[in-house]
């Protein structure tokens, strides 16, 4: 199994994003905000009847803000992944393995992160219609 | 005692008299506040304390209540 491009991308940018705001942790927020850039998966938000992409883009960042911590200054490393960060790529990789599909793509980490318990993303991203079943 | 405040310190980034604080907290009511996290963070602090305390072999527990 692989990893598309694209997602391959989005992951590469969440990681930075997570870097230069000197964040410890590499959270779901940062996953989903990353792949907010990717087309495929900006497009299922707007059918899904999410908020509109740059009203999510602003919430998470309001989040990373004002929720996630900063490293101390001159502290430069990379940041962890967290559980759920990992939680959320075994379930779109399984996903995609039990659906005989080898390559995973940034739409089957967005909705392996619908199924994350207590998420702060999963509230931005069921706002009005956008539900799991409607992104699966 | 020692390995308390290091966790504050290292794990937490608490300074060290912060730390001793909640140390000495922990300490008179065995039980205090390391910090206020989101869930998805709060749990994966809790596995890298675990993990340390393993390592080192220190009963030390460390859970998460919701704010």
């Amino acid at each position: 199994m692989r990893i598309s491009r694209e997602l391959e991308i989005s992951l590469a940018l969440a990681v930075s994003e997570a870097r230069r705001r000197r964040h410890e942790f590499l959270c779901i927020e940062h996953v989903l905000y990353a792949l907010l850039h990717d087309a495929d998966v900006a497009e299922i938000v707007r059918h899904c009847g999410g908020r509109r992409r740059r009203a999510l883009k602003r919430e998470l960042e309001r989040i990373f803000d004002e929720k996630l911590q900063r490293l101390p200054n001159g502290a430069d490393v990379a940041p962890e992944q967290t559980l759920g960060f990992q939680r959320v790529i075994q379930r779109a990789a399984a996903h995609v393995q039990s659906s005989g599909k080898d390559e995973i793509l940034g739409r089957n980490v967005l909705v392996a992160i619908f199924r994350e318990p207590e998420s702060r993303t999963r509230p931005s991203c069921s706002t009005s219609r956008g539900s799991r079943a409607s992104t699966s | 005692m020692e390995f308390v405040v290091f966790i504050l310190q290292g794990i937490f980034h608490h300074s060290e008299s912060e730390a001793m604080q909640i140390m000495l907290h922990v300490h008179k009511h065995g039980v205090g506040v390391a910090g206020v996290y989101t869930r998805e963070i709060a749990e994966t602090r809790i596995t890298q304390v675990e993990a340390l305390a393993r390592k080192h072999e220190y009963p030390l527990r460390c859970s998460m209540d919701e704010a």
